[in-house]
């Protein structure tokens, strides 16, 4: 069991990630509510050592994503959310990242969470296999795949 | 468009009362699951429940009032304030002998009492010529009160049996000289008489030999009264035993005076 000071600084550490996690699978604020306190309170009872901060943060990611998912699989949620709404989104964004953080959201969640993970976090395509616990293809081809959703949304350049 | 992403992921942060709220509730949590949490919760509870144990105990292991039985065995038990034996002592040889063929602990103080009349031993001494005194002596009144009438009852049967009470002071003085109460009763009866016989001497005497050596001392100076005179509430149910000399035992007859 973790004490309450390494708590608190995940929490400065790891809040913004995790938030972003949750706008990406959840709809609505109540429900990221829960997931920071699910996260958080499986950090202060685990006993996980980390060799890195790469290695804590690539475990908050694994965290968050899973316990996103068991919320949305829940029966109950299941029955009572409208499935295509989009995540609440700050008012105070521009509207370039409006439409960007719009399109990405419309996206179907497994590109999502590979979009946000390669273009946001940076990781590689085996990297993000290994969070996700997918093949390495399969995470190309999501990313490929995702990469022309954005271009015909967002219309532009392409990229690498 | 990688740097549109970057830039729009970024706008997005957690708020400071998400933040705050997510980290009261983990420490919350946490707090509870410390082994300290329990035991803290669990102290006092624990004490409470140590000190009714430590004063039921302390209730029921010590006697409030003793019980002494003497014919030439001395026996002593000890009641507690439930009217329980919870000690058993033979003050003489014959006495620690009869105390350890009988298992009298935790029984009620009347059946205790029945057993030991009920005893081989005693019961073969009291059939013949034997005198048995029963003494019981505590502070409580009430408790002593009550004993007192049992313990009547109890030997209501027996021609030779007297019943007394007395004070916790004098056992004590009983004790420090090594005697049950009921023989330090009739062993200063006898001084008082004029015997010259000591305490040790009056140990292992019966208690028919004690009375008996009481009444030639003190026969002289007895007129043949006929009955008993019994003065006070913890005089015991000396019967005049018809014996044509028609004279009570003396040392029955001064034993209520401490009450």
């Amino acid at each position: 069991m973790r004490s309450e000071y390494e708590v608190n600084m995940a929490v400065e550490r790891y809040a913004d990630t995790v938030k972003r996690l949750c706008m990406v699978h959840l709809k609505n604020t109540a429900d990221t509510e829960d997931i920071f306190q699910t996260v958080f309170l499986k950090y202060a009872l685990s006993s996980a050592e980390f060799e890195s901060r790469e290695h804590e943060k690539a475990w908050f990611i694994r965290v968050t994503i899973n316990a996103c998912k068991d919320l949305l699989k829940s029966f109950f949620r299941s029955r009572t959310v409208p499935l295509d709404e989009l995540a609440e989104l700050p008012a105070e964004l521009s509207d370039d990242n409006r439409e960007v953080l719009e399109a990405v959201l419309s996206l179907p969640d497994k590109y999502k969470e590979a979009v946000y993970l390669h273009y946001y976090e940076d990781y590689t395509a085996p990297e993000i296999g290994k969070i996700l616990g997918k093949n390495v293809n399969t995470v190309y081809t999501l990313l490929n795949r995702a990469r022309q959703m954005l271009r015909e949304k967002l219309g532009g350049d392409g990229d690498e | 468009m990688n740097e549109r992403i970057k830039s729009s992921f970024d706008n997005i942060r957690a708020e400071e009362e998400l933040k705050e709220k997510t980290s009261r509730y983990v420490a919350a949590r946490i707090e509870k699951r410390r082994p300290g949490f329990m035991a803290v919760r669990l102290a006092p509870m624990l004490a409470c429940l140590a000190l009714v144990i430590l004063v039921g105990g302390w209730a029921w292991f010590s006697p409030s009032a003793t019980i002494s039985v003497d014919i030439n065995p001395s026996l002593e038990l000890g009641v507690n304030r439930f009217d329980k034996v919870v000690q058993v002592v033979g003050w003489n040889e014959d006495g620690r002998e009869l105390a350890s063929s009988l298992d009298l602990k935790y029984m009620d103080y009347d059946k205790a009492l029945e057993q030991i009349m009920g005893s081989e031993e005693i019961s073969s001494l009291l059939s013949g010529d034997g005198v048995m005194t029963v003494a019981v002596v505590g502070d409580n009144e009430a408790q002593c009160g009550r004993l007192l009438s049992g313990v009547r009852s109890c030997t209501a049967g027996q021609g030779n049996a007297y019943c007394y009470s007395a004070s916790e002071e004098e056992l004590e003085e009983a004790h420090s000289l090594g005697l049950s109460y009921g023989k330090y009763r009739a062993y200063l009866e006898l001084t008082q008489a004029g015997g010259q016989l000591s305490p040790d001497q009056v140990r292992d005497m019966s208690m028919r030999e004690i009375r008996d050596m009481i009444e030639s001392l003190s026969g002289e100076t007895e007129s043949g009264s006929g009955q008993v005179h019994v003065p006070g509430s913890g005089q015991g149910q000396g019967q005049g035993q018809g014996s044509g000399q028609g004279k009570g035992p003396a040392w029955a007859r001064s034993s209520g005076d401490e009450n």
